[in-house]
């Protein structure tokens, strides 16, 4: 009798920690920052599309603090393509990969490398094309000291435009137009 | 007693030896170039009697590149074919590939590095085409030619017109040359560049490529066109430029629209947006662009001339250079929007053409003279975004055309359609890029929204579009051809 109720308390406790992992899983399984010290915390705003299409939109996001201002833009990058956790819109096709970034201290320039997916998989679109290249811009020039301009390049070379549309064969800089607060 | 007196002496002997460096004489080196047409100060420290100079100071002396490699303390320097190579510390040096010895090694003091001045006048007279003298007694260093004094080419390609811009280090005589078919030789006298660094691709739909020679006695900058068009040049202060303007803004002659370019988006190979239906955005804006053509053929009787009438892909640098060549008076582009999301947009926006708006403009904006005009006004050390859009339409003749038509596009698809009308906006586009006429982008519902796109399959809703656009040439065309011949009927 004892053991069974031991059981069903045991139960019920693995069945608490599934449902816990479950609806924490953003905090459990992607970094921990609510585990890690205060310092090694960084907030960051990260720019996705407001669900009209018409707007980039802040999405505040803590990340782990990285080494270096190369791996914190490939960290930043990365947080793009997962998408936004909020009600905002995706910019970047989650099947993109970041393949390289490199950051030109002397000309204040970030480039970023990515695979096929990046063309293959846009929507297309002034409007989408805006928005895949201005929250990268945005959000790497906002988060990052020193960086002014951000180049787009797939597969390791510059491409006139995403899908026929924005001329991207010179780095970019900062839009606030096209942002909403 | 004597031990103290001993070992204080020892120690300010050590003291005065390792200080002794530091307390190395500063002066200055007088530098005349070219007979005296131009002067430089540089400083000079002397150790153990002999005078040496900053390589950085040298450096930037005879523009020269360099390279440094921390850890084997290798130097490079390069100008030109030129190349000297040393290592910190060690009298040898490399003189394109022939080795010279100095007396004194080049050296580091307080983390510079210190070269002797033997070092330019041993080793780098000879090399780069200079005559270097130093006379100690005088300490005057007399540099003859070989001075690089073409600095660099710089470029801006707008709407209309393409600036290139040669910087000088000091004023220059020139000669510009037009013998050559879609051709421009600029013959700089007694100029000293680097061919490598003064030639530039440059490909904007006028301008093919730049491409520079040195001669004995002057720099040849050769400007390869695609066709013969307008230029003008004349030399700005401060610093010396030559500026060289290819089709330079002027009033155009003809106030009639005779000529419209209409370019379906996408083809061939490239669908464009595809709707989740699979609606193809390359069929539906050829559909809308034969619509609207039948329309301005057979109510205006003007001209009319699509940049695909099928399936096929054509560039994008391509569809302009139709238009250009057609002399067309309007050229503007069908497309229809996409975006991700869960929504997926919705409505109709027109676009027209804007350079992106960089730091990098501004200062190059700043630089060039058009814009003192703005800067008269006073104060403006830097230019606001308003003040560089000014300038930005100044340049781009077009630009106040193309919005008119932005808007008029708008408010007419407005009537038109029951979707959204979300707004005119700007942005730098490939395919209006090289347009030399006023030009739109318009995307005109998106095919990534299921509602719309099941819309953009219906007939009479691309007839819809087709008016609308129709009724906004009509009324830019009426407005357009008013306000110019008022302009003419007041000459």
């Amino acid at each position: 009798m004892k053991r069974k109720k031991i059981f069903i308390i045991l139960g019920v406790l693995i069945l608490l920690i599934i449902i816990i992992l479950i609806f924490q899983r953003e905090r459990v399984f992607y970094r921990i920052p609510f585990l890690a010290p205060e310092e090694n915390v960084k907030l960051v705003r990260l720019y996705f599309a407001s669900p009209d299409a018409d707007y980039l939109k802040v999405e505040a996001r803590r990340i782990l603090r990285e080494e270096g201002i190369t791996d914190e833009a490939k960290v930043l990058v990365e947080e793009l393509i997962n998408g936004p956790r909020g009600n905002l819109d995706p910019t970047i096709p989650p099947e993109t990969q970041l393949r390289e970034l490199y950051i030109v201290p002397e000309e204040k320039c970030a480039y970023l490398d990515f695979n096929k997916a990046f063309r293959a998989n846009h929507p297309g679109g002034s409007a989408g094309e805006l928005l895949t290249i201005y929250s990268l811009v945005n959000t790497l020039i906002d988060n990052l000291e020193g960086i002014e301009r951000v180049q787009i390049l797939v597969e390791g070379k510059i491409i006139e435009t995403l899908a026929g549309h924005i001329d991207t064969t010179k780095p970019f800089p900062r839009n606030s137009a096209i942002v909403e607060y | 007693m004597v031990k103290k007196i001993l070992i204080g002496l020892v120690v300010t002997a050590l003291i005065t030896l390792v200080a002794l460096p530091l307390l190395a004489q500063q002066e200055e080196i007088r530098v005349i170039y070219d007979e005296g047409q131009a002067q430089a100060t540089i400083k000079s420290l002397t150790f153990q009697g002999t005078n040496f100079i900053y390589l950085k100071e040298m450096v930037n002396l005879f523009r020269l590149d360099l390279k440094w490699d921390a850890i084997t303390k290798k130097v490079t320097l390069t100008s030109g074919p030129d190349q000297v190579i040393f290592f910190v510390g060690s009298p040898q040096i490399m003189v394109n590939d022939k080795i010279k010895r100095l007396i004194q090694p080049p050296r580091f003091s307080n983390g510079a590095i210190l070269l002797p001045i033997e070092f330019l006048s041993e080793i780098l007279d000879g090399v780069l085409r200079a005559k270097i003298d130093w006379d100690p007694k005088t300490r005057i260093l007399k540099v003859n030619g070989g001075r690089l004094n073409i600095r660099e080419l710089r470029h801006s390609s707008y709407l209309d017109s393409t600036r290139i811009v040669i910087d000088l280090l000091r004023p220059l005589s020139y000669r510009v040359r037009k013998d050559i078919p879609a051709q421009i030789t600029i013959d700089i006298y007694g100029g000293e560049g680097n061919p490598g660094q003064l030639s530039l691709e440059i490909n904007d739909g006028r301008v093919k490529n730049i491409q520079a020679f040195q001669l004995p006695n002057a720099t040849q900058v050769v400007v390869r066109l695609i066709q013969d068009l307008p230029y003008k040049t004349f030399i700005l202060k401060n610093p010396h430029r030559i500026v060289l303007d290819i089709n330079p803004p002027q009033k155009r002659l003809g106030y009639k629209i005779t000529t419209i370019v209409i370019d379906p988006g996408h083809g061939g190979k490239d669908p464009g947006a595809i709707g989740k239906g699979e609606t193809r955005e390359k069929d539906v804006v050829l559909a809308i662009a034969k619509e609207l053509k039948r329309l301005i053929s057979e109510r205006l009787g003007i001209r009319v001339v699509l940049t695909r009438t099928g399936d096929y892909f054509i560039p994008l640098k391509e569809r302009t250079a139709i238009a250009n060549n057609e002399g067309a008076d309007l050229f503007i582009s069908i497309h229809t929007n996409a975006a991700l999301g869960r929504a997926r947009g919705g409505g109709f926006e027109t676009y027209f053409h804007s350079l992106a708006l960089t730091e990098n403009a501004k200062a190059v904006a700043r630089f060039e003279n058009a814009v003192i005009k703005l800067e008269k006004g006073g104060r403006g050390k830097s230019m606001s975004q308003a003040e560089f859009i000014l300038w930005d339409m100044a340049h781009n003749t077009y630009l106040n055309e193309s919005s008119e038509l932005a808007i008029l596009v708008q408010e007419e698809l407005d009537k038109k359609l029951r979707i959204r009308n979300r707004k005119v906006d700007q942005a730098s586009f490939y395919v209006l890029s090289g347009a030399n006429m006023p030009s739109i982008l318009t995307e005109v519902a998106f095919i990534s929204n299921p509602r719309e796109e099941s819309m953009l399959r219906r007939p009479d809703f691309q007839k819809r579009i087709a008016e609308g656009l129709y009724n906004a040439i009509v009324l830019y065309k009426r407005s357009y051809e008013k306000s110019m011949g008022l302009a003419i009927s007041e000459q």
